[in-house]
């Protein structure tokens, strides 16, 4: 997007929005600058990733009460100038007294009082830290000036509720530079503070917070070995001649790559390996390289064999239950690059630079693809719990018979309801579920709260074990209990737990609990969620009425149709 | 400029102005130097912004900087 020139934004964002026909979300940009270029550029930029956005801007001046009066908004993103607080503060406030200077401080914490409340309740929040830089950055000492943004910004860490992503403009403003962020001309003419290219930056530094809230995010960074995790190639040059040590000019850009790979595992990223060498070649500098980093703790699956990457990078999908567009893969040859690009376009594909002093920059350009609003428990055990699941399809593959194989797991499944301690995870099922899930309802933390505390709801979440691990909580239902009939709004199970017959197990359960006798549900088609197209159809409901999207079952509680599932054992938790 | 305006081309005769095109206001005026100082790569004095007052005008500042 950096070489586009605004009309050609405006141009491609035309094309674009009418062959997006998905219904847009809707954001509102508060502030009190003037920023309406930010909304051609974002919703152009986020129709290039896919999703379709439609920003609003709300009064100039007016954050405090334009934030009372939202509605139905999927996301806000508040510009709050320091600079625009009363006309000219960011020269006026060096001449402040001490007692002025605290009036102006409190004035505006009373002012973020004010919102706080309203900032729950809002899907997304993208909230713009307080930043001196455009007016400051040739003096030497801090000024009054930086002191409130430092002072406010500690407001801001203090008080902002958890779910709100700050935004240090300051990084922004470093990459594109601060002369060529300001726009000095209109700042003073109407208030427009920012250039184009800054807004173009500022686009892409927030597009991945948008991009975690509806669930489009990767999910797994796939590496080749040779010249990719370390210089040289093992198969040739032997496991004396590979390099990748911190203290050999040629072998610390690997060094640097395997530590930022760790570091993304230890955040619930899946790290595999895809390449063509022989296994015990790899597996012999994986275990027992003194300079290796990335051990097997961090490594959740190994393709390392002869065959076609393409089918490789395939396979990895199927095994971890991912969709082939969450995949990252990294390799130095043109060849392997190409062909992935060829053959399977939907994996984000990273060349190994020529010039390997680049090489890790590359990869933390990479980090946001990856980027959660809020990492969970469970997002920290992500690299065991898939582990587990490629020895279960290992041992799959050994037992044969699948029911054998089921049997084997020991399975046990523990249900949670209403429990306020499983909120935060259970809205960040909500908004990560694609694949099975039946309504595909996204849900923030407070709403979840709310369903909580509401006795016309239940929530029950449920946390699978098995003999190789415990997956942690991996599914949910959410029942609202009408008067003469309840009603299943959500019903999601993480994939790496599906196809075990859990789902089944876990709706039995349910409507087992359900008071109604009647209970009424509804699947709604994605582009993501076909294989649960015909669950409830499976389960004994009646297909009641359908549209294009939508199907409306009903079910006489009575007439379930439970399967002999004996082998999972279900129960609730304490 | 029909773009930046959201309006189809064929509204923009020499007398286009804020009186004919609905979306021309000073917020998107603004819109539109930028977009001309992006695509051409000039820049406007602010005495010239304020003399953009319909179509033809705007035309004739740009002709004149890429002289």
């Amino acid at each position: 997007m950096e070489d586009l020139k605004y009309f050609e934004i405006l141009a491609k964002k035309k094309e674009l929005s009418k062959q997006n026909s998905s219904s847009p979300l809707k954001f509102m940009i508060l502030s009190n600058i003037t920023v309406n270029q930010l909304t051609d550029i974002a919703e152009y930029y986020l129709l290039t990733k896919g999703v379709n956005v439609v920003f609003d801007t709300g009064n100039y001046d007016n954050i405090v009460q334009d934030i009372q009066n939202l509605q139905n908004i999927d996301g806000i993103i508040i510009f709050w100038e320091a600079a625009n607080i009363i006309n000219g503060l960011h020269y006026k406030i060096n001449l402040f007294s001490d007692k002025e200077y605290t009036q102006i401080l409190e004035k505006v914490k009373s002012e973020i009082d004010l919102i706080l409340p309203k900032l729950e309740n809002i899907p997304t929040v993208i909230f713009n830290e307080f930043s001196s830089l455009l007016f400051n950055s040739f003096f030497r000492k801090k000024n009054k000036f930086d002191q409130l943004c430092d002072d406010l910004n500690n407001y801001l860490i203090e008080k902002l509720p958890k779910s709100v992503v700050k935004t240090d403009l300051n990084k922004i403003i470093a990459q594109v530079s601060v002369e060529k962020s300001h726009n000095s001309r209109d700042y003073i003419s109407s208030k427009v503070l920012y250039s184009v290219d800054f807004l173009k930056a500022y686009t892409q530094f927030i597009t991945p917070v948008i991009m975690s809230s509806v669930g489009k995010i990767k999910k797994a960074l796939i590496f080749d070995c040779d010249n990719t995790l370390w210089k040289g190639v093992v198969g040739e040059d032997g496991f004396e001649g590979i390099n990748m040590s911190e203290n050999d000019k040629q072998g610390k850009p690997f060094n640097e790559v395997q530590n930022l790979a760790t570091e993304l595992s230890k955040h619930g990223v899946i790290i595999g390996l895809c390449s063509k060498n022989n296994p015990e070649d790899v597996d012999n500098v994986i275990q027992n390289h003194s300079d290796m980093i990335l051990n097997d703790k961090y490594i959740t699956i190994k393709k390392v064999n002869w065959k076609n990457k393409a089918e490789n990078l395939r396979e990895i999908a199927t095994d971890l239950n991912l969709g082939i567009d969450s995949l990252v893969f990294v390799d130095d040859s043109d060849f392997e690059i190409n062909l992935i690009k060829e053959q399977v376009p939907e994996i984000t594909t990273v060349q190994v630079p020529k010039k390997l002093h680049i090489y890790p920059a590359e990869i933390r350009k990479k980090f946001s693809l990856f980027f959660k609003n809020v990492i969970t428990e469970e997002d920290k055990r992500k690299t065991e719990m898939y582990a587990n699941q490629v020895k279960r399809k290992t041992a799959l593959a050994k037992a044969g018979n699948f029911e054998d194989y089921l049997k084997s797991l020991e399975m046990f499944v523990t249900v949670f309801i209403n429990d306020k301690t499983k909120v935060a995870r259970i809205a960040q099922m909500t908004q990560k579920t694609n694949q099975f899930n039946l309504t595909t309802k996204r849900y923030t933390e407070s709403q979840i709260l709310n369903f909580v505390e509401n006795p016309i709801y239940n929530i029950f979440a449920v946390s699978v074990a098995d003999k190789f691990g415990d997956n942690g909580i991996t599914g949910l239902a959410i029942i609202k209990n009408n008067n003469d009939f309840a009603e299943i709004d959500t019903f999601l199970m993480s994939c790496r737990i599906i196809g075990r017959n859990i789902e089944f197990k876990f709706l039995e359960f349910i409507i087992d609990k359900t008071e109604c006798e009647i209970i009424k549900s509804t699947y709604i088609k994605t582009k993501k969620n076909a294989q649960t197209e015909n669950f409830f159809e499976k389960s004994g409901f009646i297909l009641d009425n359908k549209n294009d999207d939508t199907k409306f079952y009903i079910l006489q509680k009575q007439n379930i149709q439970k399967q002999s599932l004996d082998y999972i054992e279900i129960s609730y938790g304490k | 400029m029909a773009a930046v305006f959201e309006t189809e081309i064929s509204n923009i005769t020499d007398d286009a102005s804020p009186d004919t095109i609905e979306n021309w206001d000073s917020l998107r005026l603004i819109n539109l130097v930028a977009a001309l100082e992006d695509e051409f790569n000039i820049e406007f004095e602010e005495e010239e912004i304020v003399e953009m007052l319909n179509f033809k005008l705007v035309a004739l500042l740009v002709a004149e900087k890429i002289k």
